[in-house]
């Protein structure tokens, strides 16, 4: 994945972050970004489950029906070791970049 | 879920995507404490959302080909001429190769329909060239009896096999095939009946009440397939003997076939217990099941203690004859495996010149193409989506002329059915490749080949020009119309001309041998003339009032003095065998004659015995080189007989042969009667084989006794009148004498026509293959020029600015051509030399290497090729060399 555009390659980390904490379902990603941001990022729910299926499409992330413990049928996503790799080279690269960002912003 | 590889992640169904936003929709709603509505609007729009899902399943592929075919599709239509001319190539190289794969398959690769075929083999003994055992494994009747009373060691089991013409004598009376085989026969092919019983031993007893095995194909022919056919009896006659009240038993499954013969009905051949008091003489075939781990070379070797018990039994000076065990795929298919090996190979040849040429288009396409390419590139394409883009055409293009192939293969068949004799009942071994198509039909089998070939076409043709392209965008984009360009490496396109004239010369080399081979072999001399003359064969079943031979010599002379006093006549004689070149129906090693101590003299090949009638000579107007042709008086007179000339050398050789008396003696039944002949007469030589280009065979022509004669009677009748009026006239005739008999009318140059069909089928394929050839080659050439040409244009428009002649400008581009014509031809040369192997055993009267054949091919190359460069070279010559420099 070469070319990635900005606003996917976000939610891309945010959900193998997500995920890294250990299995969820979509909702409860969006849910947890929600949280963990404090409310500051607000995950465009019509764009995640796409993203989901890309990544699962990927290998990063496999997909599987469980029933959760209120006894709902949910398709919960887990971390492979694709995904694993994959998260440490975006985290680092987003870092670079969000380092470099902040650089230029005090600059300017 | 388990580690899954990157490339096959299950998609989940649309059902699983609804249900994974339905649950989200159902959470978020019960976490915020909202209703499903409010819950539904922060998803957003659900149905683009799932969309948006699925779009990330099939995007990547499906969309990609569906993108590509659209781009493809309008190329296409802006150079519908392309499009059209590759697919069209394609569909005859698709066409023929089907068609002919469905033809051959049951040659070649479909295993024959037994259980595990590899164990099976034919098994019998093998006679030296002219002797009385033929060339392929046969087995006398009486030695199979009683040295094979059990089961030789080799084998599981072992069965015999027989095959006769015999009719259905009763209401509705129909000629079939019989086949009289051991009860163990279906078991040894692995083979269930598919209604009723299959034979069991106690009807395999000498004398027990006859039962029948029938097949699929009779069965819904004459019994509706009606199971109340099982027990039902029919009445047969083999034209030796009726066999009456023969029960049916079983029916045989719908796609049964016999090993070596085709048959209707099988009959238990009865040859056990042996009964010294029964003749027997009849040449039989055995079919055996290996035992597990026993190759035929083995079992050969296992049998070989048994072969002097075997030779014992045979009449005697059946010499050098020595086991032979073969697959019985090898049994079926003969020669004709070699034929179908000459024609694939000629089709492979064709299919790869189709495909040579439709690279050669696609390049000179991409040439075209190139700034669009360039452009492509420039945007950001990467080079794997314009090879893909290159493959997809190719595909397409190779899909397309799938389609259309199938239609052409259809259209094919039908002709090559069309183009084979009416089948004839045991006509296999002449027919070779022919025989196999009657069951050749477009089925799964055939159509899996052609997807196959469909794809790897489509790959093949597409991965030159893809490769081009990869190469080509690795140059800076938007270069000038002169520098590089994905289809601008002219070396490519030359040696794919190259490569297409040198194919297109092998196959002419080889179409022009097969057409001189096909020349001698139709003008081979026949030694008589059989223009005019026409046959009639009548067979006398039992269930009439024949049953005596009187009564049948009755019917027959005057059948015969009827024929001789009809309108037109010229003259009419009967025979006991089919008119020559068909060879006589017995033959014998062993001729007495008369004042020679038996068993004396030189071993000889097999003599043939014909009966003949007066007028038979000069019916067929066959000359006579001593003494005098048959009389009237001589039928009915003393007995005669008239030598060929390849009898009187074995027989007579430095010796008088006039007024010395003979008698044809040996295991052929007919002429075992102790009667003696005066030679009268000498002829020439006529064809006599089983096919017309085997040497001519020694042969005694004995006059018919009077008063007597078998079931079968051949009339030949030398007529001014044309065949359609003499078919008539004979019809009649016989019409008269008894409305429902059945006869066979024929003409000579028919049934000679009919003995080279083989040879005719291959050679006008293969030349069909050849011209189409020589067309593809002519038109890759065409482009290749023209494409030179149009790149050129500013040099030779600068040349003729300077004062070069447009002859000079000609002439450059026809030796430029001339060049690669000259180095395809040797090319194909040489491939034709090393090909020359496979095609000699086809060939008749013509060397392999035959330099007149060789010659013409290469003349009609040059000579079409060079037609084809006139054109661009007519348009270099008139290149205005102003508007060739502005164009820059």
């Amino acid at each position: 994945m070469a070319h990635q555009e900005n606003p996917q390659a976000a939610l891309e980390l945010l959900i193998l972050k997500t995920l890294a904490a250990g299995p969820n379902h979509g909702f409860g990603i969006a849910l947890h970004i929600e949280e963990a941001s404090s409310a500051l990022l607000r995950v465009e729910e019509g764009s995640l489950y796409p993203a989901l299926h890309r990544l699962d499409k990927a290998g990063f992330i496999d997909a599987e029906w469980t029933v959760t413990e209120n006894g709902r049928r949910a398709r919960v996503y887990r971390l492979t070791k694709d995904g694993r790799k994959r998260l440490k080279d975006v985290e680092e690269s987003w870092t670079t970049l969000a380092e470099g960002v902040k650089r230029v912003l005090r600059w300017a | 879920m388990g580690m899954k590889g990157r490339w096959f992640r299950r998609r989940p169904s649309d059902d699983e995507m609804q249900e994974e936003l339905e649950a989200h929709v159902a959470m978020r709603a019960e976490h915020d404490g909202v209703d499903q509505a409010a819950a539904r609007r922060r998803l957003g729009n659900i149905l683009h959302t799932r969309e948006s899902m699925r779009r990330v399943w099939i995007a990547e592929w499906w969309d990609a080909l569906r993108q590509d075919a659209h781009y493809t599709w309008r190329s296409w239509r802006r150079r519908p001429a392309f499009a059209l001319g590759a697919i069209l190539v394609l569909a005859l190289g698709f066409g023929s190769s089907t068609a002919l794969f469905a033809v051959l398959d049951r040659v070649l690769f479909r295993p024959p329909p037994y259980a595990d075929p590899d164990r099976l083999v034919s098994v019998g003994l093998l006679g030296r060239e002219d002797g009385p055992l033929s060339d392929t494994e046969t087995i006398l009747d009486r030695a199979y009896v009683q040295v094979w009373s059990s089961t030789p060691p080799p084998f599981e089991a072992v069965a015999a096999m027989d095959s006769w013409t015999c009719d259905i004598a009763e209401e509705r009376p129909e000629r079939v095939r019989c086949a009289p085989v051991d009860h163990t026969f279906l078991r040894v092919l692995g083979v269930r009946v598919a209604l009723g019983r299959d034979f069991v031993p106690e009807d395999d007893v000498r004398g027990a009440p006859r039962v029948g095995l029938i097949t699929h194909g009779l069965w819904v022919r004459r019994y509706g397939a009606l199971p109340g056919a099982i027990g039902r009896t029919v009445n047969l006659d083999t034209g030796i003997a009726p066999i009456p009240h023969v029960r049916i038993v079983g029916v045989l499954p719908p796609d049964f076939e016999m090993p070596v013969e085709a048959a209707d009905i099988l009959l238990p051949s009865q040859l056990r217990p042996y009964d010294p008091r029964v003749p027997f003489g009849t040449l039989i075939m055995a079919i055996a099941r290996l035992k597990p781990d026993v190759t035929p070379e083995r079992a050969k070797q296992m049998l070989a203690p048994q072969l002097p018990e075997m030779l014992a039994l045979l009449p005697p000076r059946s010499f050098a004859a020595a086991w032979s065990v073969r697959p019985l795929h090898d049994r079926r298919v003969g020669d004709a495996a070699r034929v179908a090996w000459l024609l694939i190979g000629a089709v492979a040849i064709l299919m790869l010149i189709a495909c040579v040429n439709v690279a050669n288009l696609m390049l000179a396409r991409l040439a075209e193409r190139q700034r669009e390419f360039a452009v492509r590139a420039a945007i950001g394409a990467g080079k794997l989506r314009l090879a893909r883009l290159a493959l997809a055409e190719s595909l397409l293009l190779s899909l397309a002329a799938g389609c259309i192939g199938l239609l052409v293969a259809f259209a094919l068949l039908q002709t090559f059915i069309a183009m084979a004799p009416a089948a004839v009942p045991g006509a296999y071994a002449w027919l070779g490749v022919l025989s196999f198509l009657a069951g050749a039909s477009i089925d799964i089998r055939v159509c899996v080949f052609a997807g196959a070939l469909v794809l790897v076409t489509g790959m093949a043709i597409g991965l030159w020009p893809a490769i081009s392209l990869v190469r080509a965008s690795d140059r800076p984009a938007l270069p000038s119309t002169r520098s590089a360009s994905p289809g601008a490496r002219p070396g490519a396109r030359f040696a794919l001309v190259t490569t297409q004239i040198a194919l297109t010369l092998a196959l002419l080399g080889g179409s022009a041998l097969l057409l001189r081979s096909l020349w001698n072999v139709v003008n081979v001399p026949l030694g008589f003339d059989g223009a005019r003359v026409v046959t009639m064969t009548a067979w006398l079943s039992s269930a009439t009032k024949y049953q005596a031979a009187d009564h049948r010599a009755a019917f027959f002379e005057e059948l015969l003095a009827r024929a001789r006093g009809a309108a037109g006549t010229v003259s009419a004689a009967l025979s006991d065998a089919p008119a020559p070149p068909r060879p006589p129906l017995t033959g014998t090693t062993d001729v007495l004659v008369e004042g020679r101590p038996a068993d004396s003299g030189a071993p000889h090949p097999s003599v043939g015995i014909r009966e003949v009638t007066p007028e038979f000579f000069e019916t067929f107007r066959i000359p006579l080189v001593e003494g005098r042709t048959l009389h009237e008086t001589d039928w009915g007179g003393p007995p005669a007989a008239i030598l060929n000339q390849s009898a009187r050398r074995i027989l007579f050789a430095g010796e008088r042969v006039l007024g010395r008396r003979i008698q044809p003696h040996g295991a052929a039944g007919r002429n075992n009667s102790g009667q003696w002949y005066t030679v009268v007469g000498v002829t020439t030589d006529v064809r006599n084989g089983q096919s017309v280009t085997d040497e001519p065979r020694p042969e005694i022509y004995v006059v018919a006794r009077r008063g007597t004669w078998g079931r079968i009677g051949r009339l030949s009748v030398r007529t001014t009148a044309g065949a359609a009026d003499a078919n008539a006239l004979l019809r009649r005739i016989a019409a008269e004498l008894n409305p429902t008999l059945p006869v066979t009318i024929d003409t000579v140059d028919g049934q000679v026509e009919r003995l080279t069909a083989q040879p005719r089928f291959v050679a006008s394929l293969l030349t069909a293959f050849a011209l189409l050839a020589l067309l593809l080659a002519a038109a890759g050439l065409y482009s290749v020029a023209s494409y030179l040409v149009l790149q050129r244009r500013r040099d030779i428009g600068v040349r003729i600015a300077i004062g070069a002649s447009p002859r000079d400008v000609a002439q450059q581009v026809v030796s430029e051509a001339a060049r690669w014509i000259a180095a395809g031809a040797l090319l194909g040369c040489a491939l034709g030399w090393m090909g020359t192997r496979a095609l000699q055993s086809q060939l008749y009267g013509v060397q392999a290497l035959d330099p007149a054949a060789w010659t013409t091919a290469v003349l009609a190359l040059a000579l079409v090729l060079l037609a084809a460069v006139f054109r661009p070279a007519h348009h270099a010559a008139h290149v205005d060399p102003i508007a060739a420099l502005r164009a820059e």
